[in-house]
């Protein structure tokens, strides 16, 4: 990757807000964005992401392609925890790997909207049903984890007498839960009203994205800059998997788009499902499902680490070598 | 309703939680089961435990929001539910707390 190659993507307001908020942090600014107004910009980002991915899906219509992709998202959700797990369960007791190992299966809607807007900075092409195939990404990574910590700790919560996994309320919790539900619907609201909702909501969807995303990316940089501080309770060896395990599934996402043939944009976006991990919504999941899984160790590395590597380093890196293969 | 006892105990008690608001829902059906149908629970800004270090409300991570949950009942639902409670906090984190109430005044106490 050159360096003029990298010095572009750093020159994206979105970018460069991620950073101006982790400089806050740093210099200890009173920058701040109200909770409510970051609540409310993560609730903009998941409308735009599935309302622009169902009317792609309106203008592309089904294919096996797609079914193949979405299939294999799913996939990946629940395989990659166990793979995952057993590297974290090294160092860790195994409600705390299930958990990180969760949120690794599991993809980043703010790092996704990132590479899309990436992709249309350079006017790269892409498929709405990327967006689906992403919105069917968190509830099998979740399951996965709980199916890990239960395993996991059996014979221990055996011998305490406690073990008992409330299925149902956990599982509506990973289908149902706040962002899921509203990607999803924002998906098929924006596939059902196809160019007419196209042309009613271009100035709220469209024209303004960027500027909320920049916004957006303002909030996690400062919620990412007082999450580096913990980052000296998680110990090396989580840092080492936080930045090397995410490009090695980056890889694995690369080849397998290779091999469904799908385009450079396209191929993009799957690799960036493979390797981000999600901070939100399967955090909230787990933490419901496993009170007793420690917040401060996944999430410095899930947006301290991960997502600042992925949105500076990994996405224009993935990129440069989706153009070499193929 | 009034209920004054300014030199010894009321009867009544006041019990306090300072959880994630993940589990506001399950530690409000700790209460009703135990009797406790009243309370008031408020966002806290920031907090710092032992277990997850400060605490920032930021709306959008979660195990950012901590809630602060008051209410009151006689002694005997108040330790029942206190009871019920401790294993629940050493799982999620936070804090619980009962102390004595010396004078209420509020409308429909039962």
């Amino acid at each position: 990757m050159s360096v003029q190659s990298l010095i572009d993507n750093f020159m994206h307001p979105p970018v460069l807000f991620f950073f101006l908020g982790v400089l806050a942090t740093l210099v200890k600014s009173d920058l701040d964005v109200p909770p409510q107004i970051g609540k409310f910009l993560g609730l903009y980002l998941l409308f735009h992401i599935g309302i622009v991915g169902g009317e792609e899906l309106f203008h592309s219509g089904f294919s096996a392609t797609v079914l193949v992709v979405m299939a294999v998202c799913v996939s990946v959700s629940f395989l990659a925890p166990f793979a995952s797990y057993r590297v974290l369960r090294l160092r860790l007791d195994p409600i705390n790997a299930a958990a990180i190992a969760a949120a690794y299966g599991s993809i980043s809607a703010v790092e996704f909207a990132t590479a899309s807007s990436f992709l249309e900075g350079k006017r790269i092409a892409f498929g709405g049903y990327m967006v689906a195939g992403m919105a069917l990404m968190e509830s099998p990574a979740v399951i996965a984890g709980l199916i890990l910590a239960r395993l996991g700790s059996r014979k221990a919560a055996a011998e305490e007498g406690k073990g008992r996994i409330d299925w149902p309320h956990i599982l509506h919790e990973s289908f149902f839960n706040g962002s899921v539900l509203l990607l999803l619907g924002s998906l098929v609201i924006g596939y059902a009203t196809g160019e007419t909702g196209e042309r009613e909501l271009k100035p709220f969807v469209t024209d303004i994205f960027r500027g909320m995303l920049s916004l957006y990316m303002l909030d996690m940089g400062l919620l990412a800059g007082r999450r580096l501080a913990d980052l000296r309770r998680s110990g090396p060896f989580l840092s080492i998997f936080a930045l090397v395990y995410p490009p090695l599934l980056a890889l694995a996402g690369m080849s397998v788009a290779w091999l469904l043939g799908l385009s450079p944009g396209n191929a993009l976006l799957l690799t960036i499902m493979f390797s981000s991990a999600s901070f939100i919504a399967v955090p909230a999941a787990m933490r419901l499902a496993l009170p007793q899984a420690n917040m401060g160790l996944l999430l410095p590395m899930t947006l301290g680490l991960t997502f600042t590597f992925e949105i500076t380093l990994g996405i224009p890196l993935y990129f440069q070598l989706i153009q070499w293969m193929w | 309703m009034d209920v004054v006892n300014r030199s010894s105990d009321t009867g009544w008690r006041r019990l306090e939680l300072v959880v994630p608001e993940l589990f506001l829902d399950r530690a409000l059906e700790v209460l009703q089961a135990a009797g406790l149908g009243g309370y008031t629970a408020l966002q806290v800004a920031q907090s710092k435990g032992a277990r997850s270090g400060e605490v920032l409300y930021d709306g959008v991570l979660p195990g950012s929001n901590n809630v602060w949950l008051f209410t009151l009942g006689q002694a005997a639902r108040v330790e029942l539910a206190f009871d019920r409670l401790r294993p629940l906090i050493d799982q999620w984190g936070g804090l619980l707390l009962v102390s004595d109430v010396r004078a209420i005044h509020a409308m429909g106490l039962p």
